[in-house]
């Protein structure tokens, strides 16, 4: 009997599991089926593929789909020049100042994309106002904006390392600085650096509010634009952008799987899509 | 000698925060200082002009309704993203079922913008594919009853990405709370109440209202979503300001910049609270 | 401080988690006011015990009785129990006082009545000044004893011990489990202390039970446990054992040697079968004395190892192919020296038997 009540909470526990997980899942999937029904579909035909093939021989779509590629390859490499070295640098050099680095990445936390924007069209088009007319001025500011989850997850790497032995440890066996930073430290950062990179190439892919006040064409204003005329195409593309972005980040996390299965390691810190103190990146 | 070592010590640490610093520094700090500094300076001197401008009706309005959008989407995606979080921690048999829900959250989560609003649109818009279904079926016009264009339109959308926010952001909190607790509280003669009452809520509200301040700075600080779907037919702070930016309004600096501040001004105050509950909550769930 | 003496019956208890059976028709009683130790590598189903005692699982069948009433389906909140977990159970948001008083506020004891039982039980444990500190500002030792006092503000009529002395370091370990022993004697409370370490339950149990997959295999005195271990099982779980192939001769062994009597008579034992004989190092004894040229307990002194007031030697038997272990008060055993020449025999005229030279080969490395 005793048993028998245990088991039924249990039960009873389990039902509600599954009742939520349908409900959330059916909401999740809604607007994502409904954006492929629409888009892959015209009125009278069944399924077509015409509107978004219409749309991608479009004059515009190929050279803004290039240019957002490029700024996302750019910031990245970009962020991983400038946080590595310094991150580096911190843990073996001055740990102390670490607080203070980390608290500095968190600021872009506090303004929003719309506000970087106003700030940054003050200062620079009073100051160097030919900056902001290309629109590879955009990178330092999607390297700011991606800043705080591009440096935890590098920062979480870089601790679960423990490089101040592997550096002692490399010393003794007579290697010298850059051979240890080759051999030893960047290989083992490896899913860290990963990590990073698919959050930053997220982030950029998706950037609209800076690409668009700064009038410069990358793919997210390219595809604003299409649906006020085309939102058949509009809605096909975006249907492949989700999953696309959902593919990405799914192969961040599955990198961070098996890295734990191969070293028995803590790499689950390498996973700041689902970590708690992660807020979303600002591009909404 | 001696004196000399703990400086070059301290002068080499900060010698390699230099790039980083430097690089914050003209594209984030100094940016935001000029807005603040557009803000209070005009000809040369300090000025509450243009911050005072923030209070006529429909500039405050903007403000108010921004708020208002954060709190309720904040409060609603609270609840479900609690339920949800409760769900993934619960849920035990099929393993592939949770961590289906639990990665597809995390990335809803992170959703927004351009995609998500036409996807938003592809259902409930007025050729979407939702509300025809419905239409066809009850009669009812949901693009009617719920323009996207509107507060009810926007909220809905923005529960997308609330809901699950909340649920990652509780998750570990959740977990946080040990089994030995509910048992000890049962051996020491506490109800299923009382566990509740007296352990699981005062463990578990400075992380709950931290989340939901977060969830409320990240609608407040939404600009693509909201611009793609309702453009200005909602009047919004960050939309307002983007009008300002890009010229679609009468030009003025000034007043775009106090606008800025406003906006930075109450994200600030939400993320010190939520830093300071996030404090407290780490002391005692470790 | 009251006592209240409860008797504690499991009868006939199985429990399974769905189709793994970790507790299989078991039976165990408790007398009043006595402290019994479940012994036992993990998996064992030791705690299984205890959670069942407590009421956290609800076993498929048998009864749990406390105080001669039966309390199987009673609710963990009605059962009169006190628990101490492994670690981490005190509640984190409540200072040590509130941890105390908890259980009396549940049972609305008026505030000024909990906060003199919560100072008095904090004075027992020895936390008296340190009643306003929360759980992150004590050290893992101070919060197992808040989580002792705890557990005994509500005047239980049973006290569960789940390993609470596990996550401390050693020195702390041993210094509290004297503290438990000395508060669980004067409280008078029944009490249940699951535990994998040996060292722990012989020195403070009244009865200790040795359990093996789900089985007790013995439930005797610590003396007994130790000097007179029932099972194979038992004595190489409690305290360190030789084992010395043995082979049988007239219904005894011959080993190292000598002739012994059979302990464990319970064993058919046939001439010509290899057998292992059970012997604890101090239960041997050196010499440098040889009486003939081949004696089957010769070997060689490899080391020494000092233990504090005794001393292990360990001796190379050519003979056995194998180390054998002696320990030895560290005076005798200053008389020996590594490479020297040695002869090992058994202190005693009986030994335990266990199984099958090469099984139990198997089963060690299992």
């Amino acid at each position: 009997m005793a048993a028998l009540t245990h088991s039924i909470q249990r039960r009873g526990r389990q039902v509600m599991v599954t009742v939520i997980f349908s409900v959330a899942l059916a909401l999740f999937f809604t607007p994502l089926i409904a954006a492929a029904v629409f888009g892959f579909t015209l009125p009278g035909e069944g399924v077509s593929f015409e509107s978004i093939s219409l749309a991608l021989r479009s004059t515009s779509f190929l050279p803004q789909l290039l240019m957002t590629l490029q700024l996302a390859v750019l910031s990245t490499v970009g962020s991983l020049l400038l946080l590595v070295p310094t991150l580096l640098w911190l843990h073996l050099k001055a740990p102390r100042l670490l607080p203070f680095a980390e608290w500095l990445s968190v600021i872009p936390y506090v303004v929003p994309a719309i506000a970087l924007v106003s700030g940054a069209s003050l200062f620079f088009r009073a100051t160097f106002p030919g900056f902001l007319v290309s629109p590879y001025s955009l990178v330092p500011f999607y390297m700011v904006l991606s800043l705080p989850l591009v440096y935890r997850s590098l920062d979480a790497g870089i601790r679960a390392l423990d490089i101040k032995t592997l550096v002692a440890a490399g010393n003794s066996l007579g290697a010298t600085a850059i051979q240890i930073l080759l051999t030893v430290i960047l290989p083992n950062l490896r899913p860290a650096l990963l990590g990073a990179s698919l959050l930053s190439v997220a982030m950029v892919l998706g950037e609209y509010a800076l690409a668009a006040l700064l009038l410069h064409s990358t793919f997210p204003v390219f595809l604003l634009e299409m649906g006020n005329n085309q939102p058949r195409a509009a809605a096909a593309l975006s249907f492949i952008v989700i999953i696309a972005t959902w593919l990405l980040l799914l192969s961040l996390s599955t990198a961070g799987t098996q890295r734990t299965r191969v070293t028995g390691g803590s790499c689950r810190t390498h996973l700041p899509v689902v970590s708690s103190t992660t807020p979303p990146k600002g591009d909404r | 000698m001696n004196r000399l070592k703990p400086f070059q010590g301290a002068a080499a640490g900060w010698l390699g925060v230099v790039p980083y610093g430097a690089f914050l520094a003209i594209f984030l700090i100094v940016p935001v200082i000029s807005n603040i500094w557009t803000t209070f300076v005009s000809q040369g001197r300090f000025s509450l002009d243009a911050m005072s401008r923030l209070l006529k009706p429909q500039y405050l309005d903007a403000f108010l309704t921004t708020i208002n959008l954060s709190l309720v989407t904040a409060v609603l995606g609270g609840v479900g993203g609690l339920a949800l979080a409760w769900a993934l921690n619960a849920a035990e048999k099929p393993r592939w079922l949770r961590n289906f829900v639990l990665s597809y959250s995390a990335v809803a989560s992170q959703l927004g913008g351009v995609p998500l609003a036409f996807a938003f649109i592809a259902a409930l818009g007025v050729q979407g594919v939702v509300t025809r279904g419905f239409l066809d079926v009850t009669g009812w016009d949901l693009s009617q009853t719920f323009p996207l264009a509107s507060f009810a339109g926007l909220a809905i959308v923005y529960l997308y990405f609330q809901v699950p926010l909340m649920a990652i952001l509780m998750l570990p909190a959740l977990g946080s709370l040990k089994q030995h607790w509910s048992e000890a509280a049962a051996s020491l003669g506490a109800s299923r109440w009382h566990y509740v009452r007296d352990v699981v809520f005062p463990v578990l509200w400075p992380p709950i209202l931290g989340a939901l301040l977060l969830l409320f700075a990240n609608a407040f600080s939404a600009y693509a979503t909201a611009y793609a779907l309702a453009g200005g037919g909602v009047n919004l702070v960050p939309i307002m300001i983007g009008f300002f930016i890009s010229g679609n309004v009468m030009m003025d600096e000034g007043f775009a910049a106090a606008l800025v501040t406003g906006m930075i001004f109450i994200i600030v105050v939400t993320m010190t609270l939520r830093a300071l509950l996030e404090r407290r909550a780490n002391k005692w769930l470790r | 401080m009251p006592t209240v003496a409860a008797e504690i019956q499991l009868s006939k208890i199985t429990m399974a988690y769905g189709q793994k059976t970790v507790l299989r028709n078991l039976d165990l009683q408790l007398k009043g006011g006595e402290l019994l130790a479940l012994l036992g590598p993990s998996g064992c189903g030791k705690t299984t015990i205890l959670r069942v005692l407590a009421g956290f699982e609800s076993p498929q069948k048998g009864t749990v009785s406390i105080a001669g009433q039966d309390v199987t389906r009673s609710p963990v909140r009605n059962r009169g129990i006190g628990v101490v977990f492994q670690a981490y159970s005190l509640f984190p948001h409540m200072n040590a006082r509130d941890n105390v008083a908890y259980g009396l506020r549940i049972r609305r004891s008026s505030l000024g009545k909990r906060t003199a039982r919560a100072a008095e039980l904090l004075e027992t444990v020895g936390l008296a000044e340190h009643a306003d500190k929360f759980p992150h500002q004590l050290s893992g030792g101070q919060q197992q004893r808040v989580a002792l006092a705890r557990a005994l503000a509500i005047e239980p009529r049973v006290l569960l011990l789940d390993e609470p002395l596990s996550a401390l370091d050693a020195k702390v370990r041993v210094h509290l489990r004297e503290e438990i022993r000395r508060i669980q004697t004067q409280a008078g409370t029944t009490t249940l202390l699951v535990t994998h370490d040996q060292e722990e339950a012989l020195t403070i149990a009244d009865r200790i039970g040795v359990m093996h997959d789900g089985q007790i295999e013995q439930l005797d005195s610590p003396e007994a446990i130790y000097r007179r271990p029932a099972t194979p099982f038992v004595s190489q779980f409690v305290g360190v054992t030789n084992r010395i192939p043995a082979l049988p001769e007239d219904g005894r062994v011959r080993v190292l040697g000598h002739h012994l009597g059979i302990e464990n008579q319970d064993r058919t034992v046939s001439d010509g079968t290899r057998l292992t004989a059970l012997i604890r190092p101090e239960d041997l004894t050196l010499s440098d004395d040889f009486p003939g040229g081949d004696s089957a307990g010769s070997g060689l002194v490899t080391t020494l190892v000092l233990r504090g007031a005794i001393t292990s030697v360990m001796v190379r038997s050519e003979a056995l192919g194998q180390d054998v272990r002696v320990d030895l008060p560290a005076h005798a055993a200053r008389l020996f020296s590594a490479g020297q020449r040695v002869l090992v025999s058994p202190r005693a005229t009986t030994t335990l038997i266990g199984r099958d030279h090469t099984e139990l080969s198997e089963e060690d490395a299992a």
